[in-house]
């Protein structure tokens, strides 16, 4: 398995992306859900695409003329991941305040 | 939106800095997809006022500028070295404007330009507190988090049409970024699952199979008809090697399933899934005691 060096802004991307993990996710819901400025979270969406941990598409074009946008979701392997990878930190974290434990949803099964 | 192609236009400026800085693999993608987000930011309906979208807009491409110089390999020491410049300067300055608002009020107790002088000094120390305390607390090791702080806060007084400059003045342009490490290129065409073999990909699917995310009040893939295609690579990928695969990989790229109205597997899960299994077909028919392969560019899964 690959190993993911956690970090709480790319924790905060995981939670986001688990969130509802079939969702398309544009770069700038990404940031507004996880709180990040876009220099943090671009090189990091790179990292993870990098590690296929994360897939990207472009929408198709829409006739109102407007820009396909690029949007990400995880791959079923970085579901796998980064629940796991949330799991451990929830864990190591027991009590963590203002977090309360709830299941991600979308968890395969 | 008023302004709104003006407001385009400096944040589309802005993103054309950003993407210069990267390396030419992603450069123009990076760049379609932040001047595509730009529109979209300025008509975010969660955000209210129009002004706050603008500054968001303008923030998200400052902050584009940022993230891609920082990104750029070798950049980032020469940059930091130059925000610690900036930084302990700023600071200096601030610390005289204090001391000297402090030695005013002791003088001349009166004058209202000592206060001023103690205040803008505070607030800036404060300010550099603050990023300090948060970045070394979310940083690994201590010395990180400073450096972090000092590109932050320095960030927060260099507009980034003078950051662009400052990147070229000290080489850090992207023309000299041979090693690229942190933002390669797009992966290279052909078999692109990376290590995993063909028993990782087995026992992947094992996961998997049968278990994908299901939707509930969206329309999915008929249930029984993904499950019999799996199936059938399961059996095929179990029983190894065959001359002819009972099922190939572009078999699995091919295949289109029924779709239900409400519930189902979701569609992007499963896709993503067969991508695997179909990697893992590909790998089994190239393996070295196949004698006929099926076509291998069926590995190429990039869509």
């Amino acid at each position: 398995m690959r190993v993911v060096k956690m970090s709480a802004p790319l924790e905060r991307v995981l939670r986001a992306f688990l969130d509802d993990p079939a969702a398309p996710r544009y770069g700038y819901d990404l940031m507004k859900a996880a709180g990040l400025k876009s220099g943090t979270l671009y090189p990091m969406l790179g990292r993870l695409e990098d590690d296929r941990l994360v897939t990207s598409a472009w929408e198709t074009p829409q006739q109102d003329g407007q820009r396909p946008r690029k949007y990400y979701r995880l791959t079923s392997e970085g579901i796998r991941v980064a629940t796991l990878e949330l799991a451990q930190v929830s864990a190591s974290r027991p009590r963590a305040p203002g977090r309360p434990a709830r299941p991600v949803p979308g968890i395969l099964g | 939106m008023r302004g709104e192609r003006s407001l385009l236009r400096i944040g589309g400026y802005l993103i054309g800095l950003a993407s210069r800085l990267l390396p030419g693999g992603i450069r123009d993608e990076r760049r379609r997809e932040w001047t595509a987000e730009l529109p979209a930011i300025l008509r975010d309906p969660d955000t209210r006022l129009a002004a706050h979208r603008a500054a968001r807009m303008l923030g998200y491409a400052a902050g584009a500028v940022w993230g891609s110089a920082l990104a750029a390999g070798g950049a980032r020491g020469r940059l930091t070295a130059v925000m610690a410049v900036v930084v302990g300067l700023l600071t200096a300055d601030f610390l005289l404007l204090a001391v000297r608002g402090i030695l005013g009020v002791a003088n001349a107790p009166g004058d209202w330009v000592h206060y001023y002088g103690i205040a803008a000094g505070t607030l800036y120390l404060v300010g550099l507190g603050w990023v300090l305390a948060r970045q070394i607390r979310q940083a690994a090791k201590p010395m990180e988090g400073v450096r972090d702080a000092v590109l932050d806060y320095g960030a927060a007084f260099i507009p980034s049409w003078l950051l662009s400059r400052l990147l070229r003045a000290v080489g850090a342009d992207s023309s000299d970024l041979p090693g690229q490490t942190s933002a390669p290129g797009p992966p290279a065409p052909g078999p692109v699952l990376p290590a995993a073999s063909a028993e990782q990909a087995i026992s992947l699917a094992r996961d998997t199979a049968g278990r994908f995310y299901r939707t509930r009040l969206r329309p999915g893939y008929q249930v029984a008809e993904v499950d019999k295609l799996i199936a059938r690579i399961e059996a095929t990928l179990t029983t190894g090697t065959r001359p002819v695969q009972a099922v190939t990989a572009a078999d699995v790229q091919a295949a289109k399933f029924g779709t239900t109205r409400l519930g189902g597997y979701d569609e992007p899960v499963v896709d993503e899934a067969l991508d695997y299994y179909a990697g893992a077909l590909a790998r089994l028919a190239l393996s070295p005691d196949s004698t006929t392969g099926p076509d291998t560019d069926s590995t190429d899964m990039t869509r």
